[in-house]
């Protein structure tokens, strides 16, 4: 469609603008503005220092205020600049999910390959652990490792990616074996690959779409977790702004000042959607061209 | 020297029977024994459940024969691997191509970097020697540079067996083992690949085991030949006397049973033909 | 006798990545009530998808025209209620792989008498007799056990002969039989061939019956109409097929098969690959393949034309019937 309609000037296109198209092809427009989303939040969040005030400096001649030049989406009831928070808030709520994905993928996807190659009773132990794992449910655990280890991101993180990991590891796993007789990697065998490198160049990389598809999703999920574990008080702590620790704010309720509870919720909601829908369509645009 | 010698291979499964409880033995290949000399090329024809895809298993390694040996090029291969450079060197005896084009490639990897990961395993070529030698390998089997960075998906069903063919070729193997290679393609694309097959054998050495169903294919690739049928050879010989002079009344309804002008199926399936009408 | 079925300049495009792309060009035949017809070709030449057309099973999307007229009535025009009647009474289909057409999780006496009951209102018992009565005919034994068992506690001919059983229970006017033993082993095939041969004779039912096999369609057919890249290139008696074929492309498919018996120093070979039906250009789609083109081929894509009891598509057919092209067997290269 695109290709058409290039003017003169765009005749000889970078590297960068034929990336870009090429993503514009694989996720379409809606997709491209979830990912200009994702990337304006996750820039604000890197650059929050440069760009945001100290999100606990108290301005209590302001309290609860509308919005203003000095405050663009106003302030809480301790006077703090909102926008300066939400922008802060977005580092840990942000880097929270990417620990969480990181580890879970990182154990995840080697314990599948395992199961999936050697098959047979080690496939078999491995599937028991993983079930026996899904048993214990994941805001049980964090808990748990709260009460051993105290409160904060790490020891919350930790907990959750443990708790994901069964389930990233059970779709790899199943992609692993689906893939695992075909006879593309029995030619690999008879080849005198190692079953090492039969995995990590053939197998994982063709299953990365499913791979894919879990990770963003729990990607979302994790986000969640994590602001709900904020919102019982034992990830992040007050006052460092988080986005589940401004949702956990009864007092912004029940004063009538509902909005520096309703722009986190919003931003959660957001970066979840943005997130997931990317994903998807990343897969199943794999699986398409896979095919 | 011989390329293959196998000798009374035997292959059982378990199967496992209804809600999981009974298990009954299943022979899937009981008691075949054949050599192939070097250069040569021998046919196993058999229908589904005759056991030749699980003897092409066993002698490429994928499957453990129940019972029996295994050895090409006088090097025994019935037990498992134990090392690296055993599993290599098995690599280097024997190559196998599958039935399916569409399955048998990394869907992600171009067919050149198929040929290169092969020759990086089994040779000591550099970048540029290997380069060269990929073009080599496509130029042999009909290929050209163009394919050497399309992925399987470019390529017809013929050009992927063909890539196939040649990533077979690639650790320069004393035997290819060939199951069903043919079956799934096209008859105008078949004969190519079945011309290109009779060349490269001559020109290079190699010898086939070639499994397949269809006679007459099998006629055309191999010297000899085994008639399997439920795991059992029934007739064994050179092919021409095989399909020529069949003994055992197993291979002569096989072969009635191709079409050819005037057939009459009836006379394959012993069914009395309800009218004769015309 | 008038015509069954009447297919005149039936085309079809498909969606392809972003545009329709043609799967079918102006394919024309006809068909008499009780003759069989046999499509050959190579895969994409169009042959399974011109059986869909006549029941315009097409996919999603799919873009047709042209006209198919069934025993008088035009297939294009007909409702949704109508094609629904045409489907299940007139017109049976049997395909390749029975497995998937089966629902694996039904008995084959519920397979095969459910619709029985449920459109015909017959009384269960009546229908499980007319079902075991059928499969009796396909040459199953013992019929009151295998009504009882599940899909997967048969054979692949087995099954196959099921579907047909079940088939023949709507005693329809016309099969479509779209490669009904390519998936099955040679003396299956035979066996499940001299069922549908012992059928034909019995009950003149007609049939169209789709093979990339040219041998085996001269031996189950009335007539054989080879397909390429979406055209029907030529239609001719059966007996005629494998001993004279005018089209260069069928002389030339069926010099490129091994022989049974002999070995051949090389097969003569089709250079190239089986065009896809959208990748015809302007002149012959087979003539880039050719062996006897001429200039005339590439510039201008010939009308079919008729010669006695054949339809050719291709400029040389006067000259090379009067030639009496080359007896196809001596092994005389193509190219």
């Amino acid at each position: 469609m695109s290709a058409t309609a290039i003017s003169p000037v765009a005749a000889v296109p970078t590297v960068r603008r034929r990336r870009v198209a090429r993503l514009h092809a694989r996720i379409g427009t809606a997709g491209m503005v979830a990912v200009a989303f994702l990337a304006v939040v996750a820039l604000a969040a890197i650059l929050a220092p440069l760009i945001a005030p100290n999100p606990n400096a108290e301005d209590l001649l302001n309290i609860t205020a509308g919005p203003s030049l000095g405050h663009p989406l106003g302030t809480d009831e301790l006077g703090r600049n909102l926008l300066s928070r939400l922008i802060w808030g977005a580092r840990t709520s942000l880097l929270g999910p990417l620990i969480v994905i990181g580890a879970a993928t990182g154990v995840a996807v080697p314990v599948a390959a395992v199961a999936g190659w050697r098959g047979g009773a080690v496939d078999l132990a491995i599937s028991r652990l993983l079930d026996l794992m899904f048993a214990f449910p994941g805001l049980l655990l964090a808990i748990l490792v709260v009460a051993l280890y105290g409160t904060g991101l790490v020891p919350c993180s930790i907990a959750l990616a443990i708790s994901y990991m069964p389930w990233i590891a059970r779709v790899a796993r199943s992609g692993i074996v689906r893939e695992r007789h075909k006879p593309y990697i029995a030619a690999a065998e008879v080849q005198g690959v190692s079953g090492f490198a039969i995995c990590v160049r053939h197998l994982i990389p063709n299953i990365s779409s499913i791979i894919w598809s879990q990770v963003t999703i729990s990607f979302g999920y994790a986000l969640v977790d994590l602001a709900a574990l904020s919102f019982l008080g034992l990830n992040i702590q007050p006052p460092t702004s988080d986005w589940g620790v401004m949702v956990n704010n009864e007092n912004a309720l029940l004063d009538g000042h509902p909005v520096e509870v309703l722009y986190p919720c919003l931003l959660i909601v957001l970066c979840v959607t943005a997130v997931t829908y990317v994903g998807n369509r990343l897969a199943s645009e794999e699986e398409r061209r896979a095919r | 020297m011989s390329a293959v010698v196998a000798e009374s291979l035997c292959k059982t499964f378990r199967v496992r029977g209804e809600a999981g409880r009974v298990h009954h033995e299943f022979v899937a290949v009981d008691d075949v024994s054949f050599t192939v000399a070097r250069g040569a090329s021998l046919g196993i024809v058999g229908e589904s459940g005759s056991g030749k895809t699980t003897i092409a298993r066993m002698l490429s390694g994928l499957e453990r024969a129940s019972s029996g040996t295994i050895a090409v090029a006088d090097r025994d291969r019935s037990t498992p691997v134990r090392s690296s450079g055993e599993r290599r060197r098995r690599g280097r005896e024997l190559q196998i191509v599958f039935q399916d084009p569409y399955t048998s490639l990394d869907p992600r990897q171009s067919v050149g970097a198929c040929l290169e990961e092969v020759l990086r395993l089994h040779t000591q070529l550099d970048r540029a020697g290997r380069r060269s030698r990929i073009l080599e390998l496509l130029d042999s089997v009909g290929l050209d540079e163009r394919h050497a960075s399309s992925l399987p998906r470019a390529l017809s069903g013929g050009q992927r067996q063909r890539a196939a063919i040649a990533r077979a070729l690639a650790a320069e193997p004393i035997v290819i083992v060939l199951d069903e290679a043919v079956s799934a393609l096209d008859v105008s694309v078949q004969a190519q690949v079945l011309n290109l097959l009779g060349e490269l054998r001559a020109r290079t050495g190699v010898a086939y085991v070639f499994i397949s169903h269809n006679l007459a294919v099998i006629r055309q690739v191999t010297d000899e030949a085994l008639v399997l049928r439920r795991g059992r050879v029934v007739e064994r010989g050179p092919t021409e006397t095989v399909l020529d002079a069949p003994a055992h009344e197993y291979t002569q309804r096989l072969l009635a049973s191709v079409p050819v002008p005037g057939w009459d199926p009836h006379a394959v399936c012993g069914r009395a033909p309800a009218e004769r009408a015309r | 006798m008038s015509a069954l079925l009447e297919v005149d300049q039936l085309a079809v495009q498909l969606p392809i990545g972003q545009r329709l792309r043609p799967v079918l060009h102006d394919v024309s035949f006809t068909l008499a009530r009780g003759e069989v017809l046999a499509v050959v070709g190579e895969s994409g030449s169009g042959k399974s998808m011109t059986a869909r057309a006549i029941v315009r099973l097409l996919p999603p999307g799919a873009a047709s025209s042209g006209r198919v007229t069934f025993d008088g009535t035009d297939v294009g025009s007909a409702t949704r209620a109508q094609l629904r009647e045409l489907r299940a009474r007139r017109v049976g289909m049997i395909f390749q792989d029975p497995r998937a057409a089966i629902n694996p999780i039904h008995r084959i006496g519920d397979f095969l008498t459910e619709a029985l009951v449920r459109d015909r209102r017959m009384r269960k018992a009546e229908a499980h007799e007319r079902a075991v009565a059928v499969l009796g005919e396909v040459g199953i034994d013992d019929p009151g056990r295998r009504l009882r068992q599940h899909p997967h506690e048969l054979s692949g001919g087995m099954l196959q002969r099921v579907m047909i059983a079940s088939v023949l229970l709507a005693e329809p006017d016309l099969i479509l039989a779209d490669e009904p033993t390519t998936a099955l082993d040679v003396t299956t095939q035979a066996e499940v061939v001299a069922v549908l041969g012992d059928l034909r004779r019995e009950r003149a039912m007609a049939m169209v019956f789709i093979t990339h096999d040219l041998e085996l369609a001269a031996a189950i057919s009335d007539r054989v109409a080879v397909m390429y890249a979406g055209y029907l290139v030529e239609t001719l008696p059966a007996a005629q097929a494998l001993e004279r074929p005018i089209h260069p492309y069928t002389e030339a498919l069926l010099r490129s098969r091994p022989e049974l018996s002999r070995r051949m120093a090389a097969i003569p070979q089709i250079p190239g690959r089986p065009l896809a039906a959208h990748e015809a250009t302007g002149g012959c789609p087979f003539q880039p393949r050719c062996s006897y083109a001429i200039e005339r081929c590439a510039a201008e894509r010939p009308e079919p034309v008729r010669l006695g009891g054949e339809s050719v598509m291709c400029h040389r057919a006067q000259e090379r019937r009067a030639a009496g092209s080359a007896p196809v067997g001596e092994g005389t290269l193509v190219r």
